[in-house]
């Protein structure tokens, strides 16, 4: 019995100390982010131009403050769910983190509003949009990194081609040239989808529609949404659906003509979105892109792309109300709950003041100053005409509602991929998005 | 004597009981009692009593029951597939042949990797542009067109193409533990059935295949409440699209507390999920169990 009476102790000896161990490991967790050690932590997407960036002047914030940067890297959706995670338990763990221009909805509530760092000043030298683009109901949470939106990228060899020019000039009646509107993009786009080795299959194709199942196939349908005159994008000011309305309803006609009609993309829309389309360009299998303005320094990187030294960029195309596009900028940010909040704040000066190493790691930054003074040098080109696309007439952010990821992945994809697909038309595919979107919103 | 077993029993018990208790028992009592609430994760504090209310939207709500359908039919198949085709290679296997342990050890591989690892692998071999399965159907011949099947994009067969992929990760498993059975199998009931002149399909149906229910009952049970749980595979080939046509019950449950942050109207759905996962694992227990009885 003695015995037996022991081992049932001991064993619940064990049992607890397990658990101890397991409890303390936590407290000394916390104490080490409590402490007054001189370290801030910044939240990075891996590999991305965020984190190099971070890597690269993290020993001259040092120099400069005493603090050491500590860096945390995880994949795209990691860092929305660590700063969810963040924000829902005040834990203090990140001081800084770098966040997609549509999580702030999402988030705001748990971030530290940032008038104080907003001079005129800084506010003069950045793109129309950006500093709105990184408030929610007017308070400002983001310092902007880089801006970015869809730009037009083509082959210049193909279109500078005596014979081409030629051709192209005898069957439209116009001179070739980069397309600037929705007609001379369909026509550009049928004349170069070819079969260039005459095996009965066409391999070139004039450009790619975008219709995978991720936000970046509902971004490219939006910037025609957008040409063809819709301002606000999808709902508008006072709660109203508009997504079924006119200019939706023609633009994503437009992109189901260019798929179906004119047949002048790969078949495969459901499939591409911008990973798929460049590398399907930088194989030399498509004379124009409407990818991302940054997609331009690959395009002319020989170790990446076939066709190097032949890609030039051109502005987004207009539609009926003039150029227009999504930007998709990108922000830092500090969580409420961060212990360092004046140090964090000195750090978004900081990394603000070198905007342009963005520029040389990426090919987009955020300040109009950096923009202008690399637009000038070789193989920035594309820099114009991303200004131009940036300051269009119709380009506007996606509504900064909470509601967004839903919709999107609910209602608005599903409407892109019925439409693409032929399942819908692209009046049934919207009308249904419409009522889908209405069920989501608040009550009005 | 029965008490004292029964004493000692229990402390044994006991550290495994109060590991299942705080790390099974609890959370489970937190789902169940989340699924009451309308919770936004952003601000949990902020919770508001609802009642069956989670319950009855899901059970009436179209992409729920479409999310279940897809579910049925996806263990259906593939567990149908993964079953017979790993009857046929266990069978094949456990005549011990030139190479055949090498051919098992190769036959294994899929089993080794990650489902994750699976999913990529499959996704750039079902891409229908640089896709290598549309080029060697092309190749064969049994497509007229190297792009013609959309496979990750149909929504008729963005389903097929993940229950494809499933059934090439997990048909070694029941591979494995059939062969396994087949070799627990005592070698002088088949002397003995050869001796009264039964043929290979006699010897397959009257031996083989009763000798084999209980681990055919034990694979197929954990298979179904695997591919019940598949995530992975169908995440990273499809995400649930197009059009919600491959969405499972764990796609649309991760997208409603991840992404759209409803962590009541989750928590309702993944009760309803255990709730059917237990009947039904509990039906297959109470059916192994019946037929051990009548053997013995």
């Amino acid at each position: 019995m003695k015995k037996k009476g022991i081992i049932t102790v001991v064993s619940l000896l064990l049992v607890l100390s397990i658990f101890l161990s397991g409890c303390s490991g936590e407290k000394t967790g916390s104490s080490e982010a409590k402490g007054d050690n001189k370290t801030i932590t910044v939240l990075v997407e891996g590999g991305s131009p965020a984190f190099k960036v971070a890597k690269e002047t993290a020993a001259e914030f040092k120099e400069e403050t005493g603090y050491t940067v500590k860096i945390e890297s995880v994949p795209y959706t990691g860092v929305y769910d660590k700063l969810k995670a963040e924000v829902a338990s005040q834990a203090g763990a990140f001081d800084v983190a770098t966040i997609d221009i549509l999580w702030f909805p999402a988030l705001a509530g748990g971030l530290l509003p940032l008038e104080d760092l907003m001079t005129d000043d800084l506010k003069n030298d950045l793109f129309p949009g950006l500093v709105e683009g990184g408030s929610y109901q007017n308070k400002v949470y983001g310092m902007p990194v880089w801006t970015n939106a869809k730009n037009l990228i083509y082959r210049k060899d193909l279109f500078e081609e005596e014979k081409n020019k030629a051709d192209f000039k005898a069957k439209y009646g116009y001179d070739l040239h980069p397309p600037t509107t929705w007609d001379e993009y369909r026509d550009a786009a049928k004349f170069f989808t070819r079969d260039t080795d005459n095996d009965g299959k066409v391999d070139m194709y004039g450009t790619t529609v975008f219709g995978a199942n991720n936000g970046d196939a509902v971004a490219s349908w939006l910037d025609h949404a957008a040409q063809a005159g819709a301002k606000p994008l999808v709902v508008g000011d006072n709660g109203k659906v508009l997504v079924n309305t006119k200019p939706y309803v023609d633009s994503l006609q437009f992109l189901v003509d260019l798929l179906k009609k004119d047949q002048s993309v790969p078949s495969g829309a459901l499939e591409m979105a911008s990973a798929e389309t460049s590398e399907l360009f930088w194989n030399g299998k498509s004379a124009m892109m409407l990818a991302w303005g940054h997609f331009y320094v690959p395009s002319n990187d020989p170790k990446q792309s076939k066709v190097a030294g032949k890609v030039g960029s051109a502005p987004m195309i207009g539609g009926g109300a003039g150029i227009g596009a999504v930007p998709g900028p990108w922000y830092q940010v500090i969580p409420s709950s961060s212990k360092k909040q004046e140090i964090a704040k000195e750090y978004l000066n900081f990394i603000y003041e070198k905007n342009e190493l963005f520029m040389k790691s990426l090919g987009v930054a955020a300040r109009k100053s950096v923009f202008e003074s690399y637009s000038t040098q070789q193989g920035y080109e594309h820099l114009k005409p991303l200004m131009t696309t940036l300051s269009g007439p119709q380009t506007q952010n996606r509504p900064a509602i909470k509601e967004w990821q839903e919709i999107e992945s609910e209602a608005l994809i599903p409407a892109v991929q019925y439409a693409l697909s032929g399942e819908k038309t692209p009046q049934e595919a919207l009308d249904w998005a419409a009522d889908v979107i209405k069920d989501l919103l608040p009550p009005q | 004597m029965r008490l004292k077993n029964g004493a000692l029993s229990t402390i044994f018990f006991f550290p495994a009981g109060i590991f299942m208790l705080v790390f099974l028992v609890y959370p489970i009592f937190l789902l169940i009692r989340d699924s009451f609430y309308k919770i936004d994760i952003i601000n949990p504090s902020l919770r508001e009593f609802v009642g069956f209310a989670n319950y009855t939207n899901s059970l009436t709500s179209e992409r729920f029951l479409k999310a279940l359908w897809n579910t049925v039919v996806y263990i259906g198949i593939a567990v149908g597939f993964e079953f017979i085709l790993g009857l046929i290679l266990a069978l094949l296997l456990s005549n011990a042949f030139k190479g055949s342990q090498f051919i098992r050890t190769l036959l294994l591989s899929p089993l080794m990797l990650a489902p994750l690892v699976t999913g990529i692998i499959w996704k750039f071999m079902l891409n229908d542009q640089f896709g290598i399965i549309n080029w060697g159907l092309y190749k064969l011949g049994i497509l007229s067109d190297p792009h013609q099947i959309l496979w990750l994009s149909d929504s008729r067969f963005a389903l097929y193409s993940t229950i494809i992929a499933d059934i090439w990760l997990t048909t070694p498993f029941i591979m494995l533990v059939l062969l396994a059975g087949i070799k627990g199998i005592p070698i002088s009931l088949y002397e003995s059935a050869e001796m009264d002149g039964a043929n290979k399909w006699h010897r397959f149906r009257y031996i083989t295949f009763p000798s084999l229910i209980p681990v055919a009952t034990v694979a197929l049970l954990i298979r179904i409440i695997d591919a019940a749980r598949t995530f992975d595979i169908v995440w990273v080939l499809t995400q649930g699209g197009p059009g919600f046509s491959s969405e499972l019950l764990s796609t649309y449950m991760y997208k409603t507390l991840t992404r759209y942050g409803e962590v009541g109207q989750s928590s309702a759905m993944a009760v309803i999920f255990i709730i059917i996962l237990l009947v039904l694992s509990s039906f297959f227990i109470t059916k192994m169990w019946s037929p051990r009885r009548r053997h013995s």
